[in-house]
């Protein structure tokens, strides 16, 4: 029984880990001790812009194209074309 | 999307600067590892991400546009509108992007910690990575259940059936 016991304690165990470190990371941010390296952090909102920026507007176009290909076949079989761009609205899809 | 893009990028990052005992490297000049490292990136997150998603949502909507009015032609420029602003409202755009940023530190702190735990050298940076992907698919979904619940299981805000 305990060896069964042993891997979902270890996913507690790894969770609380990582919530502490969060904790800690949160206390770092918000206790304003990050802004010693605020050129640091600009730095990574740099690379975070040049590098991910494109592939994820990308990736959600792609992603509101399929949602309005399939809202608009999807409509028209149940008998309703005009509600369309309702089905299609990736605000609460995307996410 | 971020969980692949950015998490793992993470992980990466951080797996093999402390392999390298490049961490370390920064103990030892008295710099703190943690503000250094992590909490800059959770910072350049917060400030880069809010933007980046709703330019992202404005990329899926007129994808969506695209798609609906001039590729299948399946209703006109004025219908598309007339529907599309009867489901979308202001209240709607908040909670969705509380709802992204919250995935998105969740993912920010996962990366940040699996690579700042990383041991074990090359391979352990591998498993490091995968690891903090399943944790992140997991969390996100866990995430956007309980999001969803609260922002729109009461009310969905969609005018439907009067």
């Amino acid at each position: 029984m305990n060896t069964l016991l042993v891997t979902p304690r270890n996913w507690l165990a790894a969770m609380g880990d990582v919530v502490k470190f969060g904790a800690r990371m949160f206390g770092e941010v918000f206790g304003l001790r990050v802004f010693r390296f605020f050129g640091e952090a600009l730095r990574q909102a740099g690379v975070l812009i040049l590098g991910s920026t494109l592939v994820i507007w990308g990736l959600a176009f792609i992603l509101g194209l399929q949602c309005g290909i399939e809202g608009a076949y999807f409509n028209r079989s149940v008998g309703a074309p005009g509600a369309t761009c309702a089905r299609s609205s990736p605000t609460r899809s995307a996410t | 999307m971020m969980s692949a893009k950015i998490g793992t990028g993470l992980v990466a990052e951080l797996g093999a600067m402390r392999i390298t005992d490049e961490i370390d490297a920064l103990e030892v000049m008295g710099i703190s590892s943690m503000t250094f490292l992590c909490a800059t990136r959770l910072l350049a997150a917060m400030m880069v991400l809010p933007f980046m998603y709703i330019a992202a949502i404005g990329a899926g909507f007129f994808a969506s546009y695209l798609a609906v009015v001039q590729q299948i032609g399946e209703v006109s420029s004025g219908g598309f509108f007339l529907i599309f602003w009867m489901f979308q409202n202001p209240p709607d755009l908040l909670y969705s992007l509380i709802k992204a940023m919250s995935m998105a530190i969740l993912i920010v702190i996962v990366g940040t910690y699996y690579g700042y735990t990383a041991s074990g050298g090359p391979v352990g940076v591998g498993t490091a990575t995968a690891k903090s992907m399943v944790v992140n698919i997991i969390g996100v979904h866990l995430i956007g259940m309980v999001t969803t619940q609260i922002f729109w299981g009461a009310n969905p805000r969609a005018p439907i059936g009067g």
